[in-house]
């Protein structure tokens, strides 16, 4: 949908000078010692596919607001491409004139700031409205498609207010809104929550995953926030020094931060919400199981340590647990969720838990049973277990199981071998 | 407590006692003699007005706001309204016997009676009394509409009386009788200097204040050039412009428009190459290419303004002053309020999307349009007088001076007051352009406005409640001035004022001076209205 390559700003007078510079590998502080000039963003390359929302999270000063704005250049990148999917192909944003521009940001981009960015002299209606009258659209239908946004966002009966008379969850409300009623297949969303209580910026977050459940747009969201980022974001890419120094899924950023930079974000962030079963599920063909051959393709396999438990499986898939050589009911998680919390007796049931659910799932799941987990894919092979031990080493520490990575690590090996 | 009200009863109370009320002028230039509240001969009903001046002294001990707030606005309009009255009563006594009141050798022809310090104090305490009684209703939160009627009873009941001639022994009317009709041209010319001087200095200094919100580097150059110009004193400037408009005005007006066709080649052919080369340009070069430019484009363009702007304002002094096109200034008064009512009532009466909407929009708009043209019809009706291009017998021998271009008059009077109107003007425009939100400004942006389209749309409205105040500033303090373009022979209520100071006669100074003073009054008012009217609710509670 957008595919951003090789943007470079610089701000101050001869911009040009600090290419060669940045060429040589030059870091931010250099070339601004030595021409005067600042880098705003040192060549960065992402794409963000259809529907997807694409978190770009970084402090600030790390030109994560600049790069945003050269995508629809509101600020005019100095090299590099913005392709953009549009409705009539892929255009190179960065080379278009003056009047296609403006039709670019009219039809297929709009735009969220962090300080709302409403017109105070016009209604709320008149507001959401706005980028359909610069459109040119008839005043019914403008009309129209602006109260069905204003009914998305929760805000059906506030058409005829000011915005002054609106707190500022409401104003982002309208914002986003207007945003949402120019039928742009992109939204560019600039830190839209960050001027809000944390309480309403939650809400304002659901409201936003909501919405993008039913509308499918394409969101380009930045943050300095990096809870906010793991919540929302499809992928994440954060920047540092105008670079981009790491980009995949939350979970892939908050296992396996791979700089310093990164890590000091992840280590404050809460992985709950993020990491999957999949990754902290300790594999059973590990050493800290024994291995019992029941034949016939059936395996039993017993967790050194919790030696009345046992797993067995056919054909690497999940049969069933025994405890103390009894078979213990199996049942999905997510049913389980769906019950209340049992006040009695809670081990009744050995919970199934698929290979995305998050750890924040699985630890509702230790309420209804403190029995280990099993973690199996879509065709019941058996991923691996979460014990409250798994449970407790991907909390604190945000990376996967260790025997996870080693039993990973030998699998490879032996595939290379193979 | 309440200490206002006790401030304005001491006030009128300290002036009744203290100072003169009256003074008996044997003429209109000797000075006179003076009488006390005390020395009124006669009944004692002038002492009313020592109560009513020590009465807010004991009300304001009152506690209950509310009875307080009513007795003290009572006081108070009646103080203001007898401040006036009872004096005048006294003065027609005296002037029935003059000869009794005067020292034996006064020259006694035509006696007047001065209003003296004890009404002026009266007046203020009366009003400060008023005004107190007012605050306590609005504490209680008395009705609007009773608090409006509260504080405006006792000037209209005033100008009432005024109208009834119930003042008429007072100088200051004897004066206004004698003068009436010159005081209806100065008025008239007056408001002249101020509309055009306004007018223009409006289109100059908002451009050059959008000139100056557009380009950071060149901001500190144009706002300190129009503070320079405010420091001029304006007698000087006036010396200034003597000289090169007296030789201007001594040009054939062939020759000038001439130069003016030459003059205005440069500039289009500066702006051209600006056009063309300035991207290639390095920084310093485009600066001076563009100032350049600008000058190429200001010199023309400000003679030019220059020259019609002192024709058009003979015109229409011709036109509106001289009393021989009646039948057209009636049409034109006619037309304007038509055109007013049509749009106050489309405004308010109308709903938005109604049918009468666009009638009445369309009979506002043709009713503008008449308005203008009639003008037009004034002007060339106007043109005719001998007043305007008086023995000019062919096109050569025309010189501009024919046209009201002169080293005195009017043309150096309504320059210097443009030139004073900018710094307002230009400061505020660019202030309140500059302090647009630059979200809002960048939301324009990124939703595919035209560069025209965020200016009016967006950064206007904005921006216009400063801008407004700008014009407000610019127009009282025009008021204020123009009376000074008496001094170079270009009339206006300045006229009264130097006579009063050349006479040594106060009366006639105040006929220039009370003019002025509502006028300005009056004209701040009305801008307040405009641009309140104009503003829209959303920027007025963005603004509180």
């Amino acid at each position: 949908m957008i595919r951003v390559e090789n943007l470079v700003k610089v701000f101050g007078e001869e911009p040009e000078r600090a290419l060669a510079l940045m060429e040589q590998g030059r870091t931010k502080a250099e070339i601004r010692e030595e021409t005067g000039l600042t880098v705003g963003v040192n060549d960065v390359s992402f794409h963000v596919d259809r529907g997807e929302i694409f978190v770009i999270m970084g402090l600030s000063g790390s030109g994560k607001s600049t790069l945003l704005r050269c995508v629809n250049r509101l600020i005019e990148p100095l090299s590099g491409s913005v392709f953009l999917q549009t409705d009539e192909g892929e255009v190179d944003v960065t080379e278009l004139d003056d009047e296609r521009l403006r039709a670019v940001r009219r039809d297929s981009l709009s735009m969220v700031f962090q300080r709302f960015g409403l017109l105070p002299h016009r209604t709320v209606l008149d507001n959401v409205a706005f980028g359909q009258e610069i459109r040119r659209t008839n005043r019914r239908e403008r009309r129209r498609l602006a109260e069905e946004m204003l009914g998305a966002v929760g805000l059906a009966g506030w058409e005829r207010e000011i915005p002054a008379q609106l707190s500022g969850g409401m104003q982002q409300r309208v914002g986003l809104a207007r945003a949402l009623a120019t039928q742009a297949n992109v939204l560019l969303m600039d830190e839209p929550f960050s001027a809000l209580d944390p309480l309403i910026k939650v809400n304002m977050q659901d409201e936003l995953l909501r919405i993008q459940s039913e509308l499918h747009r394409t969101i380009l969201f930045i943050t300095h926030d990096l809870d906010e980022a793991l919540r929302l974001g499809n992928r994440i890419a954060i920047m540092d020094d105008g670079q981009i120094v790491q980009s995949g899924t939350p979970e892939e950023i908050i296992v396996n931060p791979k700089t310093e930079y990164v890590a000091d974000f992840v280590e404050h962030a809460d992985p709950t919400g993020v990491m999957t079963a999949k990754t902290v599920a300790l594999p059973v063909q590990t050493r800290r199981f024994d291995a019992e051959d029941l034949g016939g393709g059936r395996q039993r396999y017993v967790r050194r340590g919790t030696e009345h438990l046992a797993y067995v499986l056919e054909d690497e898939r999940f049969e069933a647990l025994e405890r103390d050589g009894q078979r213990v009911p199996t049942r999905p998680l997510a049913e389980a969720l769906e019950d209340e919390a049992p006040t009695g007796s809670r081990d009744d049931a050995v919970l199934v838990a698929g290979p995305d659910a998050t750890l924040k799932e699985v630890l509702q799941g230790r309420i209804h049973s403190h029995l280990p987990q099993v973690v199996v894919d879509g065709g019941g092979r058996l991923l691996g277990v979460i014990s409250e031990r798994e449970l407790i080493h991907g909390i604190l520490y945000k990376t996967a199981n260790p025997d996870v990575e080693a039993a990973v690590a030998s699998q490879a090996a032996q595939e290379a071998t193979a | 407590m309440n200490r206002i009200a006790m401030l304005g009863g001491l006030i009128a109370g300290l002036g009744f006692f203290f100072l003169p009320t009256l003074a008996l002028k044997p003429n209109r230039l000797a000075p006179g003699t003076s009488f006390n509240l005390f020395e009124f001969q006669g009944d004692d009903r002038y002492l009313v007005l020592f109560v009513l001046a020590l009465l807010p002294i004991l009300l304001s001990f009152r506690h209950d706001v509310e009875s307080r707030g009513w007795l003290l606005v009572g006081t108070g309009s009646l103080l203001f309204v007898l401040t006036l009255v009872l004096p005048a009563g006294a003065g027609r006594l005296l002037l029935e016997t003059p000869e009794a009141f005067l020292d034996g050798g006064a020259f006694i022809r035509n006696p007047r009676i001065l209003p003296a310090g004890a009404i002026a104090t009266g007046l203020l305490g009366a009003y400060v009394t008023l005004f107190a009684g007012v605050r306590d209703l609005a504490k209680v939160e008395v009705q609007t509409w009773l608090q409006a009627l509260a504080t405006w009873l006792a000037p209209i009941v005033t100008l009432l009386l005024l109208l009834n001639g119930t003042f008429d022994v007072y100088s200051i009317m004897v004066e206004f009788y004698a003068n009436g009709a010159a005081l209806e041209q100065k008025f008239v010319e007056h408001l002249m200097f101020v509309f055009i001087s306004l007018g223009v200095g409006f289109v100059v200094g908002v451009g050059l204040g959008l000139w100056a919100s557009r380009d950071e580097r060149l901001a500190p150059i144009i706002l300190y050039a129009v503070g320079i110009i405010q420091t001029i004193p304006s007698l000087a400037l006036f010396g200034v412009l003597l000289v090169p408009l007296a030789r201007l005005g001594d040009q054939s007006f062939l020759a000038t428009a001439g130069f003016f066709g030459i003059a205005l080649v440069v500039a289009v052919a500066l702006a051209g190459s600006y056009a063309l080369l300035a991207d290639r340009e390095p920084g310093r070069v485009r600066i001076v290419h563009l100032i350049a430019t600008a000058i190429g484009a200001a010199v023309p363009l400000a003679l030019f303004v220059g020259v019609l702007v002192s024709f058009v304002f003979r015109l229409a002094n011709v036109g509106f002053t001289s009393g021989a096109y009646g039948d057209t200034t009636g049409t034109i008064l006619v037309l304007l309020l038509a055109a007013l009512a049509t749009w106050g009532v489309g405004r308010w009466f109308v709903p938005d999307e109604s049918r009468w909407r666009r009638g009445l929009k369309v009979a506002n708009w043709s009713l503008s349009a008449a308005t203008a043209v009639a003008v037009v019809v004034l002007f060339v009706q106007a043109s005719g007088s001998n007043r305007v291009l008086g023995g000019v017998e062919s096109l050569s021998a025309l010189t501009i001076r024919d046209l009201g271009v002169s080293g005195i008059g009017v043309a150096p009077a309504l320059i210097a007051l443009t030139l004073y109107s900018l710094l307002p003007l230009v400061r505020n425009t660019y202030a309140g352009l500059n302090n647009v939100d630059l979200a809002i400004i960048d939301s324009g942006r990124g939703m595919g406005m035209t560069p025209s389209q965020r200016f009016f749309q967006i950064e206007l409205p904005l921006a216009f409640p400063v801008i407004m105040a700008g014009v407000r500033n610019a127009g009282v303090a025009l008021v204020g001035i123009g009376t000074v373009a008496t001094v170079i022979g270009a009339g206006g209520l300045g006229d009264f004022v130097i006579q009063g100071i050349v006479n040594t006669s106060i009366d006639q100074i105040l006929l220039g001076a009370i003019p002025a003073i509502a006028l300005a009054l009056v004209l701040d008012a009305v801008l307040r209205g405009v641009e309140g009217l104009l503003t829209s609710p959303g920027i007025r509670q963005v603004q509180q």
